[in-house]
């Protein structure tokens, strides 16, 4: 059979990477739906910077080791290609999340679904809070193994970093292409992001103490806390 | 199964709270001022669950070993359980009820949920709901009939002890609606038993009559010379008395 045939473009768009094809101005010619998701992010014009500065010398393709952290985003390497003047394109490759804090302790876990978890220490903090929040998840999330106790007092204790704020959007989601690797098995992510006006930080030591005990990675920023919690199942 | 009745928000999201939990193994805590109905509240929502009172438990070991043969547990005034702050609850689902001497950061630690029962005097709605009640439990057991909820001062009730100070300030109510004279006589027949109370003098005890006689007297003559001449009795010496019991 014909390489010709084969429809490439598909295998691209569902790869986890970010891919970017530039044109020689700089425009975008194509980019997949994980660097979709990277552009919320970063500026293109800081990408085709990154493209021209690590292109091979000559028509080809160069992977070079270059840490980049874009808000919670982190990736270790960049590969740049093009084959004539006309494009060029990027590829970053995502950082693994290693957690060696605590041993993966599958005794003390649970098959739990999050969106439960999550309604319990939601109603409690509605009774004390008074502004408005908002709740994007997927109801048909599956169900994973944690320890339950421990991630219901992480909740309460990463909602309350947000008691006096007058907004709050949480969201739940698989991440995409992230993965986060615990005695060196790589575990899917899931990724709760809570996004505010106003956060409190003096949990930030108790949040992170806790995340270290079930091998989640907290992301601390000014008015944002994303935990990625890893999909065991 | 014991009932909880409430009109109380904050009470019901502590209810909607708890009731998620049924399938969920996470410790889960209610503090509050006593007589708030937090342990009515655990025995309704989970009437099934082994519990055990604090105060009846000498080593925290025995409550650890209970909890190797059963996945959930009721603790009853878990401030009162010794070396409470090295109790491991695993992966078990503890439910628990404490006054407010609790240290919040002694259990920060160890409960995933910490919920606070507000006091009657934060949750007005429910003062009228228990009053009913109070009431009509009180006239079944004292086979009362002439008692109208509608004539109780919502404002005018003892909640100084939460649902504890309310119910006996209802039952007092429904009882001293339906007194005759009779019945007062008697009251103070038992009361004058005590030498110690005859030895107080005259004066001292006749004021448990003229005192309330007075202020009842004034509130509906509003008038001294009107009440003096109701009660058959000298201005002046109404005047006197209202001074030496500082009446209003």
């Amino acid at each position: 059979m014909s390489t010709q045939s084969i429809d490439f473009k598909c295998m691209i768009e569902a790869d986890s990477s970010p891919i970017v094809v530039f044109d020689a101005k700089g425009h975008i010619l194509y980019l997949n739906s994980a660097a979709e998701i990277l552009l919320g992010y970063v500026d293109k014009s800081e990408l085709f910077t990154l493209a021209t500065r690590y292109a091979p010398n000559t028509f080809g393709s160069k992977t070079t080791p270059v840490p980049l952290q874009y808000s919670h985003l982190s990736f270790y390497a960049v590969n740049v290609c093009y084959d004539c003047e006309n494009w060029i394109s990027i590829r970053l490759y995502f950082k693994p999340i290693n957690t060696d804090n605590h041993k993966l302790d599958r005794d003390s876990f649970i098959s739990t679904d999050i969106n439960l978890l999550l309604d319990v220490a939601l109603a409690m903090f509605k009774s004390e809070y008074g502004g408005k929040i908002k709740l994007m998840t997927d109801r048909d999330m599956p169900k994973f193994k944690v320890h339950q106790n421990n991630l219901s007092k992480l909740f309460r204790k990463v909602l309350n970093s947000f008691i006096n704020s007058e907004i709050l959007e949480i969201s739940v989601a698989m991440g995409i292409g992230e993965i986060i690797i615990i005695d060196d098995e790589r575990f899917q992510v899931i990724r709760l992001k809570f996004i505010s006006d106003k956060r409190d930080i003096s949990s930030d030591s108790d949040i992170e103490k806790l995340c270290s005990l079930m091998n989640i990675v907290p992301i601390f920023e000014k008015n944002r806390l994303v935990i990625d919690i890893p999909f065991i199942r | 199964m014991q009932q909880f009745l409430t009109n109380s928000d904050r009470v019901k999201d502590i209810i909607r709270g708890l009731s998620l939990t049924n399938s969920l193994f996470v410790s889960s805590i209610i503090i509050g001022e006593a007589h708030t109905g937090k342990k009515t509240l655990i025995k309704h929502l989970f009437p099934n669950i082994t519990s055990i009172e604090g105060k009846d438990i000498q080593n925290i070991t025995d409550i650890q070993k209970l909890l190797k043969d059963i996945d959930e547990l009721i603790i009853f005034d878990f401030h009162k359980l010794p070396h409470k702050d090295k109790l491991d609850f695993g992966n078990k689902r503890i439910i628990a009820t404490a006054e407010n001497s609790l240290k919040i950061n002694s259990i920060d630690e160890q409960f995933a949920f910490i919920y606070h029962m507000p006091p009657l005097s934060q949750r007005k709605e429910d003062i009228k709901l228990y009053c009913e009640i109070f009431a009509k439990e009180a006239k079944e057991k004292m086979a009362y009939e002439d008692f109208d909820t509608n004539n109780i001062d919502y404002n005018d009730v003892d909640i100084s002890d939460n649902i504890k100070s309310l119910r006996a300030d209802i039952y007092k109510k429904v009882f001293s609606t339906n007194l005759n004279k009779e019945d007062i006589i008697n009251i103070l027949r038992e009361y004058f038993e005590d030498e110690n109370i005859i030895q107080q003098g005259y004066k001292e005890n006749i004021s448990i009559v003229e005192i309330p006689l007075i202020e009842i007297g004034m509130k509906i003559f509003n008038s001294q010379l009107q009440l003096s001449k109701a009660l058959g009795i000298n201005r002046n010496t109404l005047r006197k008395k209202i001074n030496e019991y500082s009446i209003d």
